[in-house]
């Protein structure tokens, strides 16, 4: 059992001490994931609050067989959707199959060109990355900020999103290839 | 001699190769000089998107979070509390019962006993008069019924055609108000 699984069981035994030390341990994640979804720090927080308060209300269906950050994201996931129904924002759906996922390997860059990283000072590219991952679609930018802010593993997201592993690693691919070329245009 | 694809670079960079594939990319690697530059903008990349910044959580994050949650579910400290607080109560009524009037606890029980007997008396009283009301309002429908058919069965013979149409198109200026223009409102908060 691990310590996130005892502290699930102390909660639902009533002890409110032990889901604080959770909301203490996931908060700045959830927060980063929610704050590069939304771009907004006091939408994030907002959200963030959102998301503990229904995993609060909700520990009950929680399965110790799995991850908790799993379980947590998974609700912080479909939080953000509902948000994006709501607002009616443009979606790309996740659903819906494209040719190259498949064939993660024929996808190419259309031309390798100018060094995008090298352009720039690290503390420089973060801020452009920073900029360029807010006009990424928020269905690919969801992806990559799992895989390469929050570090799940494509096992980890494929379970968040329920997708294919497969089309997982796709996305992410082409989520990073959106990023390099966001980066290469000129603006 | 092929270059690797660029997704192959990225699974390598994130360690998902493995054996001979591994083996042969680094092979092409050692012999490519422009796959390794590609190969090192993308790790550069890679840095630079795994040290963003995080964003920033105010202090009293999780208090706020702890203040929002349904229902304080009360912890085995939080239970024995209640119990003490409890217990304290019930001795302070009577110690006070006692301070207040010299009277031992036969003299408080008989006092309590009698207190509860005239509450259960006054709760028997009210149930009966809201049973008795009820009564009368059953009585007043069952005498209504009657009186309504009694009265659409003598309308017709009085509306003439003008004041039967009139009244058709108010009611259907009323219904469609009521249906359009609660799905108006409704659109109109339905908009953040």
């Amino acid at each position: 059992m691990t310590d996130d699984s005892a502290l699930v069981r102390r909660a639902l035994e009533g002890d409110r001490k032990a889901f604080e030390m959770i909301v203490r341990k996931y908060q700045q994640p959830l927060v980063n994931y929610l704050g590069r979804m939304t771009g907004e720090r006091e939408s994030a927080l907002d959200y963030a609050q959102d998301v503990f308060v229904k995993a609060y209300a909700s520990l009950g269906t929680y399965r110790p067989s799995f991850k908790f950050s799993t379980w947590l994201f998974k609700i912080a996931s479909n939080h953000l959707i509902d948000h994006w129904r709501k607002k009616k924002l443009p979606e790309v759906s996740l659903d819906r199959p494209f040719p190259d996922d498949e064939d993660r390997d024929g996808l190419q860059v259309e031309d390798r060109g100018p060094s995008v990283a090298r352009r720039y000072e690290l503390a420089e590219l973060r801020a452009k990355v920073e900029e360029a991952l807010g006009r990424i679609p928020q269905a690919f930018r969801e992806l990559f900020v799992l895989r390469h802010v929050n570090e799940f593993s494509y096992e980890e997201i494929a379970e968040i999103k329920r997708l294919p592993v497969g089309t997982v690693k796709n996305r992410v691919f082409q989520a990073k290839e959106m990023l390099r070329r966001e980066l290469k245009a000129p603006r | 001699m092929s270059h690797p694809r660029p997704a192959r670079m990225d699974l390598y960079l994130e360690g998902e190769l493995a054996g001979t594939e591994r083996a042969e990319f680094e092979a092409h690697l050692a012999a490519c000089p422009a796959c390794r530059l590609e190969l090192e903008d993308r790790r550069l990349l890679d840095v630079a998107v795994s040290g963003l910044p995080p964003v920033e959580v105010p202090d009293g994050f999780a208090a706020a979070v702890m203040a929002r949650l349904p229902g304080a579910r009360r912890s085995g400290v939080g239970r024995v509390l209640a119990a003490l607080a409890g217990t304290a109560a019930v001795l302070g009524s009577l110690l006070g019962y006692y301070l207040v009037t010299g009277r031992g606890l036969a003299d408080f029980v008989g006092a309590a006993w009698r207190a509860g007997a005239t509450l259960f008396g006054l709760t028997v009283r009210l149930a009966a008069k809201g049973f008795e009301a009820l009564r009368v309002l059953l009585g007043l429908v069952k005498d209504l019924g009657p009186a309504l058919v009694h009265g659409f069965g003598i309308l017709p013979p009085l509306l003439k055609a003008e004041i039967a149409g009139a009244a058709f198109v108010l009611g259907l200026t009323v219904f469609g108000l009521a249906v359009f223009g609660v799905r108006k409102v409704g659109a109109l908060g339905g908009r953040s």
